[in-house]
């Protein structure tokens, strides 16, 4: 479970840093698709446990430190799509596109409506939220789930480093 | 048996998240307040650095690649670039002439040396990681001798623009605040008809800045296109640094006071470099009036 979070938090915070540097004037539109967020929500899918969540925690402490955000503000944004994906594992399977697709753009709505969620209970000082009437945020979601087959596609690939293996399987 | 196991299961599935959401929301009230800076310090040395190191491996690479390409197009700009030089050593000269017959006039009319001081120019060489917050990772820190809340200007089309200010400093990399964020203040005035207001950003920066505080008699002498820049009222901009022109002038009837749209003097999407101010504190001049003023009673 330590190595699957770890691997999961370390490749969620490299992507953060290509975020920041070699993608920082956007992919689409001056948007840039958040492939750490897509790492935790597979994470989140493809583990028993609370693996998801809390490596989406750690990933997000370490984008507060990159960003201009509060501490604990994108680790709040990141464990909510976790949770919600975990769950979802018990209702609906993996496939190669359609899922992954779902599973990124909702994900990245979740992540918009918790990010509101801190702009009410917090106020607008500290916080910024997205704005669910900005094209940008549809586009952020768009791309995030054009990305996940993709993505999951190539984590599944290496699914030893991020997939804790119960004892009994 | 088995359904324990499985309750056992379910009930670390819904408490780990929940104390983690607990935990971030903790995390939130206390960063706010700013009391958890010194492990945040140590982590965004860290997170800095590693952004440094990625930023200069792109960089590379892209120059690398870039770079056979540009050599010829450096030879064909050399050539053309000679000839211009002959014309250019000519209007030297006459510029030098310029430039010291301007000095004397500006002694002669009595103009104050400009209060900005450049404390350091830099590059930025991240951006924030997703699109909800707006700030700008430059390469200069502590190690050259920045701080917190200090003002950044840029340089666009012969203007200076401010372009923000210092939200948080690590050693060898700072975070800029742009004056587009929606958490950015700072205190404006109108060039021609000198009348002051408070200007901030929408968060966005396509989106006009917001001037507010301007009365309403006062709206009705301002014009499209008019210039606004720092007050430098408060304790962190150097006054009349462009901020943006007047685009639009709203007067809302629940208001006394006019809401002034403006366009931001900068094109943030096109900045590379930024340049950190310090504001001119005033220590200085005293010190100096003081030999000038025994100078005079002699």
């Amino acid at each position: 479970m330590i190595k699957t979070i770890f691997a999961s938090t370390f490749l969620s915070s490299l992507f953060l840093i290509i975020q920041t540097t070699w993608l920082k004037n956007g992919l689409f539109w001056g948007v840039i698709p958040d492939f750490a967020l897509l790492v935790i929500l597979w994470v989140a899918y493809n583990n028993k446990e609370s693996q998801g969540a809390i490596s989406g925690f750690l990933a997000g402490l370490v984008c507060d430190t990159l960003s201009s955000s509060p501490l604990g503000y994108f680790s709040f944004l990141y464990v909510v799509p976790a949770y919600v994906a975990s769950l979802l594992k018990h209702v609906v399977s993996m496939d190669a596109f359609f899922i992954p697709v779902i599973l990124g753009f909702v994900g990245t709505v979740l992540k918009g409506f918790a990010s509101i969620l801190l702009l009410l209970l917090f106020g607008p000082k500290d916080i910024s939220a997205y704005s669910l009437g900005d094209i940008h945020f549809w586009i952020e979601a768009t791309l995030n789930g054009a990305f996940a087959p993709l993505l999951f596609f190539a984590l599944g690939k290496t699914r030893e480093l991020f997939v804790t293996r119960k004892v009994t399987e | 048996m088995p359904q324990k196991k499985r309750s056992r299961g379910i009930s670390a599935t819904h408490s780990i998240p929940i104390i983690l959401l607990a935990a971030s929301l903790l995390l939130i009230s206390i960063s706010t307040k700013s009391i958890l800076r010194f492990p945040g310090n140590i982590v965004s040395t860290i997170t800095g650095g590693t952004q440094y190191l990625f930023s200069s491996v792109g960089g590379f690479v892209k120059r690398t690649i870039f770079s056979i390409r540009e050599l010829a197009d450096l030879r064909n700009q050399y050539d053309a670039l000679a000839e211009k030089l002959k014309g250019y050593e000519t209007l030297e000269r006459d510029y030098a002439d310029m430039m010291s017959e301007n000095e004397r006039l500006q002694e002669q009319l009595g103009f104050a040396q400009n209060m900005t001081t450049i404390k350091a120019s830099s590059r930025i060489i991240a951006k924030d990681p997703g699109n909800i917050f707006s700030s700008y990772v430059i390469d200069k820190g502590l190690s050259s001798g920045l701080g917190k809340n200090m003002a950044v200007a840029a340089f666009q089309n012969g203007m200076e623009g401010l372009a923000g200010k210092i939200l948080d400093v690590r050693q060898s990399s700072s975070i800029v605040l742009p004056v587009f964020d929606q958490r950015f203040f700072v205190s404006a005035r109108l060039s021609r008809t000198r009348a002051e207001g408070l200007v901030n950003g929408q968060g966005n920066p396509d989106e006009a800045l917001v001037m507010r505080y301007i009365s309403k008699l006062t709206a009705s002498e301002i014009q499209i296109g008019d210039m606004v820049v720092t007050s430098g009222l408060d304790s962190i901009y150097p006054a009349d640094l462009a901020i943006g022109r007047v685009k639009e002038i709203q007067l809302p009837e629940y208001s006394s006071s006019a809401i002034i749209l403006l366009e931001p003097s900068l094109n943030f999407s096109k900045l590379e470099y930024l340049f950190v101010l310090q504001k001119d504190d005033g220590q200085i001049a005293p010190a100096q009036t003081v030999p000038d003023a025994k100078a005079k009673e002699r």
